[in-house]
């Protein structure tokens, strides 16, 4: 209970700090007449006890100085006057001001952007179930994306490797793939008079969002079931372009023109087709449509 | 050895309130009462009574007001509250004990 005293005290003196300096005034100087009474009474004249009086109390400001530094608002107070001080100076040499406060700004942006990259490059986690159990199959830096043909020991392998890889292996739980490079797509709502706008896509296998454990955030993810032959062809959509591009269109039926390619290895063999929107990815997972098909 | 005048570190908050148990006093009147009752020993000098009486009220040991005293002047009268009676007992009750723990190094 004494600190909360003390907090109050702090606090009652910081209200009347007028009131407080003015009644400890009267105190010292109601001491410094007791103490001339007292001298007198010894037999030296009045002059002389007020002389004697005043050479024990020392300089008033002094003992006054003394007693108000007692609490924490004294420092309190004396840390205004010090920002104050601060503050005049600041304004006094505007060249000086203006150079310490760009260092400031540019030191305080450089450690936000620095920190921002290390955030995004090391710190965040993907946002999937469980990053920790995700691992790439192949080797090279550059695995995810075929720009421009496919160059050096990229991990990059044909469905029916995949497939067999899917089937055979038992160390993980699923394996997922996507295709090798971004596919761009013509989408469009149904019934719409608006001419098809072109979105960025890939194809993905389907179990490839059960593999990183994600939920729809609206309608359905491709699965499995979807990855069967003559299975009708689905596209998911990002949530990026669908809040954005579409509006956060409630129909699920947008368009999605694509070219459907034969993974069976016998050759380029494509058709043209309709995708039918099943559902929308949750936010933050990748900035761009996804359309996905069974093949 | 500390010269004439001199107050053990600490010491003077607990014989401010020891001097405030038997009655009400002002400054002054403290001062003179912690002399008298040290033989002179102990000269309690403004700058350090007035910080202590300070410290004292704001923990809400003393309290203040403000009365006429016995030459018809205004005076400053401290009286111990309940929770200053409390710290006293607890004060004299420890420095008991380092009396004793010096007493007995001194006559190891």
């Amino acid at each position: 209970m004494l600190w909360l005293n003390r907090l109050i005290a702090g606090f009652s003196a910081l209200i009347s700090k007028r009131h407080k300096r003015a009644e400890l005034n009267e105190e010292l100087h109601a001491y410094l007449e007791a103490a001339v009474d007292e001298k007198m009474r010894t037999g030296i004249s009045e002059a002389e006890a007020w002389r004697r009086a005043r050479a024990e109390m020392g300089s008033l400001e002094t003992v006054k100085s003394k007693v108000s530094a007692v609490g924490w608002d004294s420092w309190f107070e004396s840390a205004v006057w010090d920002i104050r001080y601060g503050i005049r100076q600041l304004f006094r040499s505007p060249g000086f001001t203006a150079v310490a406060m760009l260092t400031l700004a540019l030191g305080i942006g450089a450690n936000t952007a620095v920190f921002t990259l290390v955030y995004g490059i090391v710190l965040k986690q993907l946002p999937i179930a469980h990053p920790e159990q995700l691992y790439r199959i192949g080797e090279g830096e550059l695995y995810c994306c075929e720009w421009g043909g496919l160059q050096g020991t990229w991990g990059t392998f044909d469905y029916p490797f995949y497939k067999h890889l899917r089937d055979t292996d038992g160390s993980f739980d699923q394996i997922g793939a996507f295709s090798a490079g971004l596919r761009t797509f013509n989408t469009r709502l149904p019934e719409s008079e608006r001419t098809a706008q072109t979105i960025d896509g890939e194809y993905v296998s389907g179990n490839y969002f059960a593999t990183l454990g994600l939920n729809a955030f609206r309608g359905r993810l491709i699965s499995s079931f979807d990855d069967k032959e003559n299975a009708p062809a689905v596209a998911v959509m990002g949530y990026w372009a669908w809040q954005h591009q579409y509006g956060r269109s409630v129909d699920h039926r947008i368009k999605v023109a694509g070219e459907r390619t034969a993974s069976s290895g016998r050759g380029n063999c494509t058709s043209r087709l309709l995708w039918s929107q099943v559902g929308t990815e949750p936010a933050g997972v990748v900035d761009s449509a996804k359309p996905g098909t069974s093949v | 050895m500390p010269a004439k005048g001199d107050l053990v570190q600490g010491t003077l908050e607990m014989l401010i309130l020891k001097t405030l148990a038997l009655q009400p006093m002002h400054g002054f009147g403290i001062s003179v009462r912690i002399e008298q009752m040290s033989d002179g020993i102990f000269h309690v000098i403004p700058g350090s009574l007035f910080p202590a009486l300070n410290r004292l009220e704001r923990e809400g040991r003393i309290k203040g007001e403000w009365r006429s005293t016995e030459n018809n002047r205004r005076g400053r009268y401290y009286t111990l509250t309940d929770l200053g009676r409390r710290a006293l007992k607890e004060e004299v009750r420890a420095w008991g004990r380092q009396v004793e723990a010096v007493a007995r190094i001194l006559e190891a």
